[in-house]
This record gives C-alpha cells, structure tokens and sequence, in this order.
C-alpha cells in the first residue's frame, strides 16, 4: 500500500499574502521598537536619566515607606525614596534621591515629616519657612518628624470610654440630670396650668395668684401717684414754679459774684501798693539800723573815755 | 526526536487513572513545546519557503486579531478606566486611580485577555486545520503527516501566534495607558509629569520583568499548546474535536498558573 502524498496538493490551500516577508519584517520592528520605547519611558518614570543628590532622613519607625515613594514639597514630587535601611544604633535611615532642578526648595532650616493616615499610604514631606537660607547640602542628614494618625487612636479610645462613661452616669436612674429633667417635667406640668409660666416659676397657683394680685394692686397705686403727681395742681407743677424760682435766685448770685469780682480786683489792686510799701520800709529799715549801729558805736567810744571809763581789769584775791 | 515520536508513545490504556493521563499529556506538551522552540531557533527552519510561509502566517495571525482585539480592550480599558475614577473620587481617594487602572489594565488584564483572544480565534483556526487535513488523508500514516503538518502548518501558525499575542498585548497596554491618562486627567498636556511619575511607581523592576516573562510565557503557552493538543493522537473512541477541546481546556489551565505565578512574584 502506498502511503498518500503529504504534499501542499493534497491539503488546503495556503493563504497569500503579498510582500508578506517584509510585512512581517515591520511588523516584528515595530512590536521591538514599541517594547523598547516602553522600557526607556519606564526608566525615565523611575528617574534612571535624571540627576539627583543624596538625602538622609532618621526616623525611629519605617512603617509605610517603601522604595519609589515620593517625597513632596506644597504636594510636587520632588524627590523619591531609594532605599530603607537600619543604621547601626536602630535608628531607620530612608534615602531618598532629590531631583538637583528641585533641591533648591530644600533648605538647611526645611522640616521633614512622615504622616501616615488611616487609608492610603504613607506621605513623606518637606517644608521650607525661609526660603533665603543657604541650600541644603548634598548627602545631608535630617531628622525627620512623624505624625501617625494610628498612634492617635489609643488615646482617641481611651476618651471616647470616658466620654461613655460620663454618658452612663448622665443617663443613670439616680443621675442628676434625670432628676433634673424630672424637675423640669414637673415644672412644665405646672406651666399647663391655668397662670401658665407664672405657677411653674412661683411653684403653684396659689402663689401666682398672689402675685397676680400684688400687681393688681401696684396698677391701682400707679394710677393714683400718676394722678397726685401730674395732675394739674399736683407735684410736677408745684416743682416747676419751684425751679422757676430757682432759676431766679441764681440769676441774682451770678449777679452779686460779679460785684465780688470787681472788690477783688480792687484788693488785687490795693495789695499790689502795700507791697510796694514794703519794699520802702525794707530800705528805711535798713538806714534806721544803720544809724542805730552808729549811736551804738558813739556811746562805746563814749564810755571808754575818761570818766566814763570802767576799770575792767579782773583782779584775784 | 520529534512530536510524531512522541505521539506514538502517547496511548492510553482504558485503566489508566485520569490524573495520570491529565499529567502524560502537560508533559507531552511541554516537551512539544520545547521543540517548537528549539525548531524556530534552528537556522534549518528558515529556509526561503519557510520564510515566506513564516512571514505569511504572522501578517495573516495578526491582521485577524489585531483590529478585533484593538477594539475590545479599548472598549474594556474605557468601562474599566471610568468606573475606577468615578469610584475613587467618590471614596476620596482619587490619587489612587491612576495607578489602580495602570496596574489592573495593563499588568494583569491586558495580557490575559490577549493570550485568550489569540488561543481562541487563531488556535482554534489552527486545529480546525490540521483535523481537516488528516480527514483530507484518512490512510496516511501518523508520523508522516505530523512531520508534514510540523514543517507546513503548525510552526508557522506557532509563530504567528506568539507574536501576535506579544503585539496585542503590547497595543492594548499602549491604548490603555492613553486612555487611562484621558480618563484622569482629560485632554490637557499638565498631567504628562504626575502620570508619568505613576506609571514610574508602578513599574516597579520587579513588575517590570514579571510582565515581560509573563507576556512571553503566554505567548509560548498559547502558540504550543493547541498544537500539541491537535497533533495529540486520540484515545480510542475519543472524536479528535474531544482532544482539540482538551487541549483548550489544558491552555486556559496553563495561563491560569502563569498568572498566579507572576501575581505571586509581585505581590509576595
């Protein structure tokens, strides 16, 4: 038995394509360049062609930060993190390589912070106050400040049980603000009463209703002081001819302080003399005294002449 | 040693547990594979019919799948792409979009729904083909026809779909990319720097590389396996359309692992 040709006459007809080996040249060509343009925008994503200076960050805790992350300056990435390690002394050291066309937002007062929130990742980021300060040298070391959303959460728990607490004491059977709104009820019971707010102020109606006629009363005594007062013939008008009359006796003080004004002058006048007088007196004081000292002088002389002369001489038994 | 060899040696008997079977065939197939490899490697391959067939095969395999499967993922990158963003601005969490719909798309869909595409549009094509063919020649002996089918049809069709899931996978990520920048950030230039940032994060050398050896992975898987399975001879009893299923079904099993694999190699 002959076994039956293989050949391409006895199978189906092969497809043509025309020019099918320099199509599938193009083709291959362009599927390798479109994987290689890939590769390079990958690696220019990642940073590969870009220069960048060295940045050290100490942080006691690399929970959340993983290499590629980005550290922001007013939210633009401006560098990424290379690599976490664990310095010597365990303290956590995260390099980060910042872009030298964005290292002049890092200055050497800038601040470094790691937020880590509830949901997302772990945010790196720089502030820089002064701006005008020197540059932030290449290979520096900072230490960088951590905010954790999570470590709050303790404390947040803790508050919260002694919020319920309270709350349970509030809400109690016995508590005082039970007992407090069970006041309230009752006053607000008495509100409904006929004196409304008046009984739940005073404590019942009986007192309401003495307050009621307490004002009763007052209204009467009001009318009647209106009547006494500004009735004509009353108070008011006898205060006003009063006040005329005042007015009367002031117009005649003002009058008479003037006549006052006028003998003080005078006297100002009158004393202005009398101390020109006594400048005078001063200068004839003085030359009666000098004419006293002469006497003086004159009845020494006299009494040391002869026979007025004294023996004066002290003698000693 | 080649497929038609190690078809011969491929007979079941009617006791041998299912397991086992499963495992002679997977192996049957990788050791198939290994030699449609080693055949597009051997300069012999190419001789200037070859060529011509070669070159043939890879226009028609991609001028089938590439304007369909264009179209398709472009319509999927766009669903997938508007309801990430939406879903995220809704949470507040906008700034994730963008790498969710980079790594969900173009990582992990993209390629799987490529190698699908192609094993189900040309590998199907292919083993419609050689089972026409051994009907064309119902006398002819086994080893003849396959060292036949080997040389005319399947490395051809081998080739054709290896590249073709190589480009779709390589369009559709480029167009999902694009739109996924459209969708977050619309037609304006200003958001070239912070996408291309994120496109920077999330390819990471590691996920880098698994895409690449996955894509690559999947190209082999779907360009082999369905040939293997359509050159497999039947058990007895079994239609040869049951054994061209089984080799579908071996496919999918096969892409399933790769994608476990390369999910476990970038996030474990």
């Amino acid at each position: 038995m002959t076994p039956p040709d293989p050949t391409p006459e006895n199978s189906p007809p092969e497809p043509r394509v025309p020019h099918a080996e320099l199509k599938a040249t193009a083709l291959l060509l362009a599927i390798a360049a479109l994987i290689c343009a890939f590769v390079v925008y990958v690696m220019a994503a990642r940073g590969v062609f870009e220069e960048t200076q060295d940045l050290v960050l100490l942080a006691d805790d690399s929970e959340g930060v993983i290499p590629g992350m980005n550290l922001t300056f007013s939210g633009f990435p401006i560098g990424r993190v290379r690599r976490v390690e664990l310095a010597a002394d365990g303290t956590v050291r995260i390099l980060i390589d910042v872009l030298r066309k964005d290292a002049q937002w890092l200055r050497s007062t800038s601040i470094f912070t790691m937020e880590r929130s509830l949901v997302g990742e772990t945010k790196i980021r720089a502030f820089s106050g002064i701006l005008t300060d020197p540059l932030l040298p290449a290979g520096a070391e900072r230490t960088v400040l951590r905010g954790d959303a999570n470590e709050q959460i303790p404390q947040v728990m803790a508050a919260m049980r002694s919020l319920l607490e309270n709350l349970q004491k509030m809400t109690a059977e016995d508590s005082a603000l039970n007992t407090s709104l069970g006041g309230l009820q009752s006053v607000t019971e008495r509100m409904r009463g006929p004196h409304g707010a008046l009984a739940g102020l005073l404590g019942s109606e009986d007192n309401a209703k003495k307050l009621v006629s307490v004002l009763d009363r007052t209204n009467s005594l009001l009318d009647k002081a209106d009547k006494r007062l500004f009735s004509p013939g009353g108070v008011m008008d006898e205060s006003q001819a009063a006040i005329t009359q005042l007015h009367g006796m002031l117009r005649e003080a003002r009058d008479s302080l003037k006549k006052v004004d006028a003998l003080l002058v005078d006297a100002q006048v009158i004393a202005a003399n009398t101390k020109g007088a006594t400048a005078d007196l001063v200068s004839l004081r003085s030359e009666v005294e000098r004419s006293l000292r002469k006497t003086t002088q004159l009845i020494e002389e006299i009494n040391r002449k002869w026979p007025f002369a004294r023996d004066t001489e002290i003698k000693l038994p | 040693m080649n497929e038609s060899s190690l078809a011969s040696r491929s007979a079941h008997g009617a006791g041998t547990p299912r397991l086992f079977g499963g495992l002679a065939g997977a192996w049957r197939s990788l050791r198939f594979s290994a030699l449609l490899l080693i055949m597009i490697a051997s300069p012999a391959t190419y001789s200037t019919e070859n060529r011509r067939r070669l070159a043939s095969q890879i226009c028609l395999t991609c001028n089938q799948t590439v304007p369909a499967f264009t179209l398709l993922s472009a319509l999927l990158s766009l669903v997938l792409v508007h309801i990430v963003v939406v879903t995220a601005q809704s949470y507040g969490l906008s700034q994730f979009a963008l790498g969710t719909v980079v790594r969900v798309l173009v990582v992990e869909l993209l390629p799987l729904s490529a190698a699908l595409f192609v094993a189900l549009r040309a590998g199907a094509a292919m083993n419609a083909e050689i089972t026409a063919l051994r009907r064309t020649q119902p006398g002819a002996p086994r080893r003849v026809i396959e060292s036949a089918l080997i040389q005319r049809i399947v490395l051809p069709r081998v080739a054709g779909s290896a590249v073709a899931v190589v480009l779709l996978a390589a369009i559709s990520g480029g167009l999902a990319l694009l739109l996924a920048y459209l969708g977050v950030y619309g037609f304006t230039p200003w958001g070239i720097a912070n996408f291309t940032r994120t496109v920077g994060q999330v390819f990471e050398p590691t996920v880098l590389m698994a895409l690449g050896l996955k894509t690559l992975l999947f190209a082999i898987a779907v360009a082999t396996i369905p040939a293997s399975a359509g050159l497999e001879k039947p058990r007895r009893g079994q239609e040869e359309s049951v054994a061209v299923l089984q080799g579908t079904v071996r496919l999918f099993a096969v892409l399933i692992v790769i994608e476990i694999l390369s999910l476990t190699a970038e996030f474990f």
